[in-house]
């Protein structure tokens, strides 16, 4: 099969769902795009969408909240606004220390946090489970991320939730509309991230209740779910350095070449990227990177750095760079912890990741597994 | 009684596997991790977008050939005698699946009936808002999917898979009230597809009269999740094969 690479960024057309206009992708498209509206505008639609949503005697509206740096700026720019968020937290599956600390930074900045810790016997059987099927850990993740802030909403009646980009406009996808950029589609969310219906999960002695956390609640009228991109201008690495600068945010030191930058520019470093400030508050989610690479041949560098690129940061050439330095780094650092958490050992580890590599995308030369068609 | 059947359809773009929305292939998939142990039948259909070189797709059909005993039903792109001969003669294919060719000419239905029989034959029929459409959903027809069905019944169609182009890679549940018109129209079993996203829409589609529900989900294709729908129909009180 043909794969083709966008000559802005470095997303290549194995992206699920990237658009590509010529040789630039849909992503890049809407980065330019983006530079002629007018926030102003946009930020007084925000301001009368609060004032029609409130309706909670506290809060104005559920920002749902991984721990990590974009939903912590989203959460500190809303305050900084004047409103007063309530935070709602899917626990990550392996926290890792510096996610920990992030957490925790951000709840005693001033924010009051709601905690959703799930059953883990559930799910550490459903992450072995999907590692296995669909080369995903994180699968029910994704499917409880997106329940559990909607039914906290529907259940205290705070009507609006505030999500952070949406994914298909800033990073590569089908944009089905413009609305889609703002407002957050339930069809489009359970189809493209989650798969399926987590009912289908109950099974091997775990029960429909069982899957409570990842099903999304249907009494959902009256909940509008929004996305901060489209009213705000969005850059990852600014919400970085925002979180950084203002709530003690640490970041991911692993891997191998930690300082390869001389002015560390990308401070941090994890598995197969160089950077560390991004995904870092989950162990298992660099097996989730390298599983990416496995699959669809573009790895967490690549993925970074063109999200820089969109933003600026970073010139296509110092981003091609680093991918080829950095995509399909091996998953070590947390790996032990990862193998122990879905039950596995190493020779079956191995046996899954191989049944999930593409062979269209791979193929073996050397006795090494190697892109059929590199980043370029 | 006869079982009801749980269908898997293999969505192929180029030869690779690719899951479709509104009929647009948007997202590959690997191959290595489908596991139809528990699917009563596989369809496989080409939905490359032009028809170039057939080879990809003959090589796949022919390699799951090899290692799936399921009967298997295929098509894309399927216009002459000869390419069904081929597919069923040389590929290990048990059906045909037609479509574009068979409105055009409905008389390819009848040929193909003779030379194989009728239950080699599938009519698959592509709706939007109850109006058919062909040429992979681009062409809009001036027949009534009701109108459609009972002619390709009458030239000899064995089955008829029922599409709601709407509804496919969705996860919203089958079109019952078009599945309902359709069974109310022929006596040949419909296979009922689009929207399947969890094992209570196949429910539905049993009780809505349909004889087989495909899925085209790449997470239904697994052992474990073929293994709890079944285990839900047959809670549910449907006679599947477990």
């Amino acid at each position: 099969m043909k794969i083709q690479y966008c000559s802005k960024c470095l997303m290549p057309s194995s992206r699920p769902r990237i658009v590509f206009t010529g040789d630039v992708c849909n992503a890049c498209l809407w980065a330019e795009e983006r530079k002629a509206i007018d926030y102003d505008d946009r930020a007084g639609q925000f301001a009368a969408l609060v004032e029609k949503h409130k309706k909670h005697p506290a809060y104005d509206m559920v920002v749902p909240f991984s721990g990590g740096k974009d939903s912590a700026a989203i959460a500190l720019n809303l305050k900084n606004m004047g409103y007063n968020p309530l935070l709602v937290t899917y626990g990550q599956l392996l926290w890792t220390e510096v996610g920990q600390h992030n957490w925790t930074s951000v709840r005693d900045h001033g924010f009051d946090i709601l905690y959703w810790g799930v059953n883990q016997h559930v799910s550490r059987k459903l992450a072995r489970r999907f590692f296995i099927e669909r080369g995903h850990p994180k699968q029910h993740y994704d499917a409880g991320v997106n329940a559990v802030p909607i039914r906290t909403a529907v259940d205290l009646g705070v009507p609006l939730v505030v999500y952070a980009e949406h994914g298909e406009s800033e990073y590569g996808g089908l944009v089905l509309s413009e609305d889609h950029r703002r407002r957050r589609d339930l069809d489009e969310v359970l189809e493209n991230q989650v798969g399926d219906d987590a009912r289908n999960w109950a099974t091997d002695g775990l029960t429909e209740a069982h899957m409570f956390p990842y099903i999304y609640p249907d009494n959902v009228d009256g909940i509008e779910a929004v996305y901060f991109s489209w009213y705000f201008p969005w850059d990852i690495y600014e919400n970085a350095q925002l979180c950084k600068e203002k709530m003690d945010f640490g970041q991911a030191q692993n891997g191998t070449n930690v300082n390869y930058h001389a002015d560390n520019y990308w401070w941090g470093k994890s598995d197969g990227s160089f950077e560390g400030f991004d995904s870092i508050d989950d162990k298992i989610d660099d097996l989730d990177f390298y599983m990416m690479h496995i699959k669809f041949g573009f790895g967490r560098a690549t993925r970074m750095a063109s999200r820089l690129i969109q933003r600026g940061h970073m010139t296509r050439e110092q981003g091609l760079e680093l991918a080829r330095k950095y995509d399909g780094e091996f998953p070590q650092s947390y790996l032990p912890d990862v193998l122990k958490y879905m039950d596995m050992d190493h020779r079956e580890f191995e046996n899954i990741v191989e049944q999930h590599r593409n062979p269209e995308i791979w193929e073996r030369t050397d006795g090494i597994w190697q892109l059929r068609t590199p980043p370029q | 009684m006869l079982t009801k059947r749980v269908i898997v359809t293999l969505t192929l773009n180029g030869g690779s596997l690719y899951r479709t929305k509104n009929f647009n292939p948007d997202r590959l998939y690997t191959m290595n991790f489908v596991d139809m142990e528990l699917a009563d039948e596989l369809v496989i259909l080409d939905v490359t977008r032009r028809k170039t070189a057939r080879r990809d797709f003959y090589d796949r059909v022919l390699a799951f050939g090899d290692q799936c005993f399921l009967p298997c039903a295929v098509g894309g792109w399927v216009r002459t005698l000869e390419d069904a001969q081929h597919l069923m003669r040389n590929l290990g294919a048990d059906k045909v699946v037609i479509n574009s060719e068979a409105f055009r000419r409905p008389e390819f239905i009848s040929e193909l009936a003779e030379k194989f029989g009728s239950q080699s034959v599938v009519v698959s029929i592509d709706v939007k808002n109850g109006i058919v459409h062909i040429d992979q959903g681009r062409t809009c027809t001036d027949h009534t999917a009701i109108e459609w069905a009972q002619e390709a019944e009458e030239h000899g169609a064995g089955e008829i898979y029922l599409m709601d182009m709407t509804r496919d890679g969705s996860l919203r549940g089958y079109n019952l009230e078009l599945l309902q018109d359709i069974v109310a129209s022929v006596k040949i079993p419909v296979i009922i597809s689009g929207g399947c996203g969890g094992w209570r829409h196949m429910a539905e589609g049993f009780d809505a009269g349909a004889d087989a529900c495909s899925t085209s989900v790449i997470h239904h294709f697994t052992k474990t999740s073929l293994n709890a729908a079944k285990t839900y129909l047959h809670e549910n009180g449907h006679v599947v094969r477990l």
